[in-house]
């Protein structure tokens, strides 16, 4: 072994040795092309397991398991509607360790998707896309996104049902996009030049897709996201990780263990997972019969619950790419300094409830699509057996477009503010208190205004009140309905004292929400105020929206079906 | 401490990993094998076997544990091992015809119950004892030729005729549009079935069979009580309940299941079907008689156009109308007319009720002029003699 | 210096040596799986054995051509009995023609030429044709199977390469 170190051979391909002395553990780092992404030294607490959770590291383990089974799955898989189904089957019965090797694949891909999730939300929570590392969030929200097409491009591969109707809904998403989809708002296409066409390779998911989704998922997004992953974990190493608190220590043996005990955790649970369950396949895909139900894949059906209260242009397409364009604007408008290398709620107590607010309403459609939903998305409590014989006779109806458009008004004007400058001016004329006054006024009419046009509408378009009244699926229209009747006379006086009621709470809510935009503004100059106020209303909107469809039965809120503009 | 848990976890990986591997390589199959090797005079190598016959798009591998299935002298093994009963293998070789062709199953899979297809997932099981009858048909278009081998699919053609499906059901572009077309009712996906009433397993077989058995169990529509207060009930099936003894309905069955959606390659195909024969005789009567058989009269109006059959909210006592006496409320050419016409929709017993869902189709584009005036002669030869003797026809 | 396997062993440093065994243990595992992996378990080659039908269907001295388009073998019966040649000439892998006028299996390639027994009589090739062993199925038919090849004279017409049948 000593005279083997000796040789030309060893001392060309090692430059150092490998005692363990100061000098070395720095060799080994910048010695070597893998580890030396890593600084030499590292903080003590930036070690802690409970800082980061190693999710980013374990995001990239589970990238390469990824590469490496898929290629391994690829000897055995031919990308046409006649054989891929066929070589599953292979795969599942006739190949060594085939099971294991998909199973692999799949769990991972899951797991992936998961970890990636989980390490955005570690990340804004310890603060750690604040300067200088906002560029590195807005390439991880990149990444996360290439995450989510990695896996729903493979989620067409097996072409079982599962996979042919996942992506036939999706693919249909596509085609809602305003201007470029041909059933979008405003289209300017038809169904042979659409967005649809081109991301499917023909009109519905076939040959073709399967073609197109192979590409993109085994070379063309893999590649890409080789590419910002490089970037990405360069930008960490440049711009210093994010806690720098305690002694530095060496990066070898202290980061690079732990990295290793990681890996080798994440192997060992993923092999267990594997080992336990088997990937779902079902019957070989067929375009003529859907299943039902059919859900998307489990990161997906929070977008597919979404598309039961909303357009699908606005769920399938305006909503993600505005999640994701919100995402990554977050380190640009958040300029509170404070929190940064620690979970620091109490320093960022709205930053972090804005956000966790946001990923428990995504979770929280995921399990209502998941646990919730059974044949014909209808509503099954988790555990409650599904039947297709089962009536529910869903009634929704439309707001009437007059008031609807004065409620949207009415709520995207809870976003405006009286800066600052127009206060002094104005209090220059009128004196201080009138101009707060009025002020409130102003915000106190807007909320009431809102108010009122939500309830108007519900009580006083007879049709609406009494088709809605009578349905099985908007308990307060129910109750409302009730109210009326059995009250007689005095019922007509009730509903105008319920509506006066709500616009009254409307308003005084407006009034503190204006103490709340008021501070904000404050903070955030103009630009960046419009940006926050902007998501904030529009996520808002999204639980907003689905009280509306559950509690009253309501469709749209405003409905122009001629240019396929529904809100 | 960090140094353990390394030892630790590289262990469970290792382990799990071996054992994922050992699971692997211990499949079903392979224990199979080694049982027949351990009885066998000369032992097989240990592998998979699969028979592929690409003009039928099969690629089967029962044969890794029916290993013996075409050795006559095994014919006495107990199963997986036995011989493939009859001389059948000797006119279907397996190599021509592997086996799922005939016997359906997942010839794919390499585990006895996927492999028999009685898992989730695989919509044509193994079709076990006589249904397997049903397959025949993919290739011996005339049945007659296969009797012997085929008695069950046989009786099942014959039945069909003999209680008039065709009278409401449609096959192979012949029959009336009353309820579904059954030319590929063998190809029915699960998914267009509703199993909430199937005592047995749930295969399109046993609901066919259970749906001959007693439609109305398996397809009871909805009644008031089920409904939202005001709501029309959903009438049941109108199929009638023909009072199948067992091995009727299963004969039936297996009829309905030898309507595929596969086709065979020519070369496969040993006869087509044989056209109907001609009805000869010269007597106008039983010329009518042979027409009111021909077109399915009998599926609605009873054998001798005695009636009986059930129409759900339908005037006339909720059933089809006898033809008994047919000569006393129409002319000739008026029931010739109303035949040619049909009636469409029927009167309602309950105005507020569903549409009766059995009625009298239009003939006119199906039923030529000379068979329509025999039926009518039939017809009116359907009222008891007192009357004949009173008006007797030329 | 003591050879490194007789050196002392610390016990941190023993505990870390059993970490990195298993660890390249499983490695090691994964990458025979991986090659165990890479040897498929089925085939989609058509079979090399085939049934040829009932012996006495073959008349004697006649090279029956039937079998080479779907298998490419010729299947012969001499007054002693049957064997069946692959149809591959031996120089370059090119299928011969059987002319009954010239009783020789010629190659459409390089113009070598087969005699009746598979022997080289002209051209390039620079040995005989081979033969597929055949035997009799439990159901009295022939049964060819082209994965044992056998050219060798002396070999060749026994064994498994050669089935004695007489007509009753």
């Amino acid at each position: 072994m000593n005279s083997l170190k000796k040789t030309k051979l060893w001392k060309s391909m090692f430059r150092h040795d490998f005692q363990d002395t100061p000098r070395t553990r720095l060799q080994r780092v910048f010695g070597n092309v893998f580890l030396h992404l890593h600084p030499v030294k590292i903080p003590v607490d930036a070690l802690k397991f409970t800082y980061t959770w190693g999710l980013g590291g374990i995001s990239f383990v589970l990238f390469f398991v990824l590469i490496v089974t898929g290629v391994l799955l690829m000897f055995y898989y031919r990308p046409t509607t006649g054989l891929a189904f066929r070589d599953m089957k292979d795969l599942e019965y006739a190949v060594t360790l085939g099971t294991f090797l998909r199973n692999m694949h799949r769990w991972g891909a899951h797991a992936m998707v998961m970890t990636a999730i989980l390490h955005m939300v570690r990340v804004f929570l310890t603060g750690a896309y604040k300067p200088p590392r906002e560029f590195n969030w807005v390439i991880g929200v990149i990444l996360l996104t290439l995450t989510f097409l990695m896996s729903y491009t493979g989620y067409l591969l097996p072409w079982d049902q599962l996979a042919l109707w996942a992506v036939t809904v999706g693919a249909n998403m596509a085609a809602n996009t305003p201007v470029l989809g041909n059933e979008g708002p405003f289209s300017i296409v038809t169904p042979l030049n659409d967005v649809k066409f081109v991301m499917l390779g023909g009109t519905s998911v076939g040959e073709a897709a399967l073609l197109r989704f192979y590409v993109m998922h085994c070379i063309a997004i893999p590649f890409i996201a080789a590419l910002f992953m490089a970037v990405h974990f360069w930008r960490v190493r440049k711009d210093v990780f994010s806690r720098q608190t305690g002694e530095k220590v060496d990066v070898w043996p202290h980061l690079v263990s732990r990295e290793l005990l990681a890996t080798i955790l994440t192997l060992l649970v993923l092999s267990i997972w594997s080992l336990a369950m088997n990937a779902p396949l079902e019957e070989m895909a067929n375009p003529t019969v859907t299943p039902n139900p059919s859900k998307a894949p489990w990161y997906f059906v929070g977008l597919q619950e979404l598309l039961v209260y909303f357009d699908p242009w606005i769920a399938g397409v305006l909503m993600p790419t505005i999640i994701v364009i919100g995402l990554m604007a977050i380190p640009y408008v958040d300029v509170n300094p404070k929190g940064v290398g620690r979970y620091a709620f109490t320093e960022r107590k709205f930053a972090w409830s804005i956000f966790l607010f946001g990923t428990a309403l995504w979770f929280a459609l995921i399990f209502i699509g998941t646990y919730c939903r059974g044949p014909n998305w209808e509503w099954y409590n988790p555990g409650q057996t599904w039947s297709i014989r089962r009536i529910s006779k869903l009634t929704l109806m439309n707001i009437p477009n007059f008031w609807g458009l004065i409620l949207l008004g009415a709520y995207f004007l809870q976003g405006m503010v009286i800066s600052p400058q127009w206060k002094q001016r104005c209090a220059v004329r009128l004196g201080e208190g009138p101009t707060r006054l009025a002020c409130q006024g102003l915000d106190f009419g807007l909320g009431a205004l809102m108010g009122a046009a939500l309830m108007i509408p519900l009580i006083w378009t007879p049709e609406f009140f009494r088709t809605l009244g009578q349905s099985r699926n908007a308990p307060l229209m129910q109750s409302l309905f009730a109210l009326r009747s059995h009250l007689g006379a005095a019922g007509e006086l009730a509903m105008v004292g319920i509506v006066t009621v709500t616009a009254l709470c409307f308003g005084l809510g407006a009034v503190g929400f204006g103490r709340f935009k008021d501070r904000l503004w404050g903070r955030l100059g103009l630009v960046k105020y419009a940006v926050v106020i902007g998501l904030l209303l529009l996520m808002a909107s999204v639980p907003a929206k689905i009280l509306l469809r559950l509690l009253f039965g309501v469709k749209y809120i405003v409905s122009f079906p001629t240019v396929s503009f529904n809100i | 401490m960090k140094r353990q848990i390394f030892v630790l976890l590289s262990l469970a990986t290792l382990v799990v990993f071996l054992m994922a591997w050992a699971a692997d390589s211990r499949k079903e199959w392979v224990g199979i094998q080694e049982r027949f090797n351990a009885r066998a005079a000369k032992p097989e190598p240990i592998g998979i076997r699969q028979i592929m016959v690409a003009p039928l798009n099969r690629i089967d591998r029962c044969t890794t544990c029916h290993l013996a299935i075409d050795r006559p002298k095994a014919a006495q093994a107990e199963q997986p091992f036995t011989a493939h009963p009859g001389d059948y293998l000797k006119s279907h070789p397996v190599e021509k015809f592997a086996c799922t062709v005939c016997h359906a199953g997942q010839g794919l899979a390499t585990t006895v119950q996927a492999g028999h297809g009685e898992v989730r997932h695989w919509e044509q099981p193994l079709l076990r004892g006589a249904l397997v009858q049903s397959s025949c048909a993919k290739c011996h278009g005339d049945l007659e030729t296969i009797k012997a081998y085929a008695p069950m699919l046989v009786r099942g053609r014959q039945l069909f005729k003999e209680e008039g499906c065709i009278g409401c059901h449609a096959l192979h572009g012949f029959g009336q549009t009353v309820s579904v077309d059954l030319s590929e009712a063998g190809s029915k996906n699960l998914h267009q079935l509703d199993m909430t009433f199937v005592k047995g397993p749930h295969t399109l077989s046993q609901w066919l069979y259970e749906h001959f058995k007693d439609p109305q169990r398996i397809t009871p529509g909805f009644t008031r009580q089920e409904l939202p207060q005001g709501e029309m009930e959903i009438a049941p099936t109108a199929m009638p309940n023909y009072r199948l003894t067992d091995e009727e309905a299963q004969a039936l069955t297996i009829y309905m299941m030898s309507l595929t959606d596969e086709q065979v390659p020519g070369k496969y195909v040993k006869s087509l079907a044989a056209p109907e024969p001609p009805i000869t005789t010269e007597n106008a009567v039983a010329y009518g008689r042979a027409v009111f058989d021909k077109y399915g009269c009998v599926g609605c109006h009873g054998q001798n156009g005695q009636g009986g059959r059930n129409n759900w909210n339908a005037v006339d006592g909720q059933q089809v109308p006898a033809l008994t006496y047919v000569k006393a409320g129409y002319t000739k050419e008026a029931l010739k007319a109303f035949i040619a016409r049909g009636s469409q929709p029927l009167a309602k017993l309950d105005p507020h009720g569903p549409s009766p869902s059995l009625y009298m189709p239009r003939w006119q584009e199906k039923i030529s002029d000379e068979e329509l005036n025999a039926l009518v002669e039939y017809l009116y030869r359907l009222a008891p003699d007192e009357t004949a003797s009173a008006a007797p026809t030329p | 210096m003591e050879p490194w396997w007789q050196q002392p062993v610390s016990r941190r440093q023993f505990i870390l040596r059993v970490g990195w065994g298993l660890v390249y243990g499983s490695l090691l595992s994964w990458a025979m799986a991986t090659l165990r992996y890479m040897f498929p378990n089925v085939l989609y080659e058509p079979s090399a054995v085939f049934k040829a039908g009932l012996p006495g269907e073959y008349e004697v001295g006649t090279v029956t051509t039937k079998w080479v388009r779907e298998q490419r073998t010729w299947i012969i019966r001499n007054s002693q009995g049957i064997y069946a040649l692959w149809a591959r000439c031996t120089h370059l892998g090119c299928t011969p023609n059987w002319f009954d006028t010239e009783r020789r299996f010629k190659c459409p390639c390089h113009g070598s030429n087969f005699n009746i027994d598979g022997d080289v009589i002209a051209g390039p090739a620079p040995k005989p044709l081979f033969r597929a062993a055949v035997s009799l199925a439990e159901d009295g038919q022939l049964q060819i199977d082209k994965a044992q090849l056998e050219n060798r004279p002396g070999k060749r017409e026994g064994g498994t390469f050669f089935l004695p049948y007489k007509s009753a």
